[in-house]
């Protein structure tokens, strides 16, 4: 069953130098109970699709068109109060700095009782310890940690809170935005094991956003590869890896050194595209080997290849 | 192993750097100071023209050691040996020429560059401010730069500023300044990390070619260990101020011996989903470096950890011909 159903979506910013499309037409489906992994590079838009899907963009920016269809419901059209009954109860969003997203001055078990309060339950503050408790536990933080202020947490401690949080009011779906980028290694992995669990055991759809195609290898059932504001290339994750359609997707799989595979290093020509005036047809033809004229000129639609889903002329 | 025969570039001996903590109301009572103790007992040596990873968690130590060996901070014990010469005895004009041939570039390039200083300009800096040269031959060897890090043609750079440049191409000026006073070692603490996973590749290929070209070595510090695997001759794993394994390259990823890079191995993810080495995993997080365990540091949270590892620091072994591990499963009382 779908869960979530973006369609055509074109999403802009107003910046100094004008105005700059981030994500321009993006339509991407997430099953219920999937882990589907959003990779791209900074400015490929994968962020401003999280921020879009829990309606958090920011002021100068605009939905120039497309709808977000949630469990039925179009999520642009929701006015604040549903949007605030969503947040937390239906979708949740987990960022890349947990100490950003939790309060310094606040201890832990405050941030679950205003959780609870703004949603409207009418738990005692005995209870709400009780199920916070319980949860920290389940996220392997220690439930003694409920007592302690933000900064007398580790990191991965602290992105643990923030995950146990975002499930707290059991959301359909949880997303997660590059939530492992500013932990150590061995931080990383543990964080992508508890993701696993998770998903086994709450029946969470999660969408994990990030630039680390080795994560995306571990954790998610389906792939989808942005470039430049638009999906390259939609697919199940094995078969993306191992036979990638998209010059891009192939890039980006070579361009990353692999311990045990070859040394020599292929990385992507030229740099990426100045979002303020992108190229022209398809928007990887600068950087692409494979580029041709039809390329300059025409841009390629997301197609249906088998269970695949690529936009490239030549795929 | 073609470097054992070349000349040794960088000796490091038994450095010690520790940073006094603010002293608490106890500390005063108790008429003490503490330290936090970043490199304690760190020793390696670098032949010339080698690239030598040096990887860790943060909190390792390893920056501390790149920012002592390019005298920026002083150790508290040990020695660091430049062609032979201890750095820190180095007085006036003499430690001026070492500093021209030790650079060393950082993590952002956003953050290391000058947003209002003309890429040429800052590029051009070390040479204006060594006088070296006319003003032609200044810029002219400034556009020599410029082309060897790749920023072609370079006219059209020169008059360019930071913002105008992708994340690659920064780290790529930040390089080209580094190596305008022609440096013999080039220390690059964490160069990939804030860039692009496309530019990434061009960056590590860019550190090969001008060790290959210029015969440069490289000291390079990453948590990364697929980057040090693709690059490095010698890798060296630091674990809490201390080195717990340092090999060659293919022997430490073939055959790794410390739990500790066992663990980092394993943890690093592979595409096809299985781990790169026997799976190893540690308890909790790296604690803090103030207070770090008794014994062998990873003690509390190593699987193997026996009584003799809270007890008893792991002395260094040698094991083959140059791999060396300090821990307790391998010592042969």
């Amino acid at each position: 069953m779908t869960l979530l159903e973006i369609r055509n979506l074109k999403v802009s910013y107003n910046t100094r130098r004008g105005k700059v499309e981030a994500l321009s037409g993006v339509s991407l489906d997430v099953e219920q109970g999937e882990v589907l992994g959003v990779v791209g590079e900074s400015g490929s838009g994968k962020s401003t699709l999280g921020l879009a899907i829990m309606r958090l963009l920011p002021r100068y920016s605009q939905i120039e068109q497309g709808k977000i269809f949630f469990d039925g419901r179009d999520i642009l059209k929701l006015d604040d109060e549903a949007l605030r009954e969503m947040r937390g109860k239906e979708i949740s969003i987990v960022f890349q700095d947990p100490y950003s997203s939790l309060n310094p001055v606040r201890k832990i078990v405050d941030h679950f009782i205003e959780l609870f309060a703004e949603h409207g339950y009418a738990y005692e503050k005995e209870e709400i310890e009780k199920i916070a408790s319980q949860l920290l536990e389940k996220m392997g933080v220690p439930p003694e940690k409920l007592h302690d202020y933000p900064h007398q947490l580790s990191g991965g401690q602290r992105q643990r809170v923030a995950i146990a949080l975002g499930l707290a009011l059991n959301p359909k779906l949880l997303i997660a935005d590059e939530i492992t980028t500013a932990l150590d290694a061995l931080v990383e992995a543990q964080i992508v094991e508890l993701l696993k669990e998770i998903k086994k055991e709450y029946m969470t759809s999660i969408m994990f956003i990030t630039h680390n195609m080795g994560l995306v290898a571990q954790l998610a059932d389906r792939i989808a590869i942005m470039y430049a504001g638009k999906l390259v290339e939609v697919g199940k994750t094995r078969e993306v890896i191992e036979k990638p359609l998209h010059p891009y997707t192939k890039a980006l799989l070579s361009a990353v050194p692999r311990i045990g595979g070859s040394k020599a290093l292929q990385p992507i020509p030229g740099e990426p595209p100045d979002m303020r005036k992108p190229p022209s047809g398809c928007r990887f033809h600068p950087r692409c080997p494979l580029a041709t004229d039809l390329c300059v000129r025409e841009i390629p639609v997301l197609r249906n290849i088998g269970d695949r889903y690529v936009a490239c002329h030549y795929a | 192993m073609s470097h054992a025969t070349m000349h040794e570039i960088l000796r490091v001996e038994n450095l010690k750097v520790y940073f006094p903590l603010k002293r608490t109301i106890e500390d005063i009572v108790a008429r003490r100071q503490r330290f936090l103790k970043a490199v304690d007992n760190v020793s390696f040596n670098m032949p010339e023209g080698a690239i030598m990873a040096l990887v860790g968690e943060s909190g390792s130590g390893k920056t501390t050691i790149a920012r002592t060996v390019v005298g920026l901070v002083e150790p508290t014990d040990g020695h660091v040996y430049f062609r032979g010469r201890d750095i820190f005895s180095l007085k006036g004009e003499e430690f001026k020429v070492y500093r021209r041939k030790v650079q060393m570039i950082f993590q952002d390039p956003a953050v290391s560059l000058n947003p209002r200083m003309k890429i040429g300009d800052q590029v051009k800096y070390p040479l204006d401010v060594n006088k070296i040269g006319t003003r032609e031959e200044r810029v002219e060897k400034t556009m020599k730069v410029l082309k060897d890090v790749g920023l072609s043609p370079p006219e059209d750079f020169y008059n360019r500023y930071p913002h105008q440049l992708s994340g690659g191409q920064k780290q790529r000026v930040a390089i080209a300044r580094a190596l305008v006073l022609e440096p013999e070692l080039l220390i690059a603490d964490e160069p990939i990390s804030n860039i692009d996973v496309s530019a990434r590749a061009q960056i590590l290929n860019l550190l090969q070619q001008l060790r290959d070209r210029l015969h440069l070595s490289i000291l390079y510090i990453t948590h990364d260990l697929s980057s040090a695997w693709a690059i490095s001759d010698q890798v060296a794993v630091m674990y809490l101020g201390k080195i717990v394994e340092m090999a060659p390259t293919s022997e430490i990823f073939s055959n790794p011996l410390h739990p500790y890079t066992q663990a980092l191995i394993s943890a690093v993810p592979s595409l096809n989903g299985f781990p790169l080495a026997r799976k190893t995993k540690l308890r909790g997080e790296i604690p803090s470096p103030v207070n770090p365990p008794s014994g062998c540091r990873l003690h509390p949270r190593c699987p193997f950890a026996m009584p003799a590892c809270r007890e008893k620091e792991p002395e260094i072994i040698t094991l083959g011909r140059d791999h060396i591990v300090a821990c307790h499963l391998y010592s042969k009382s």
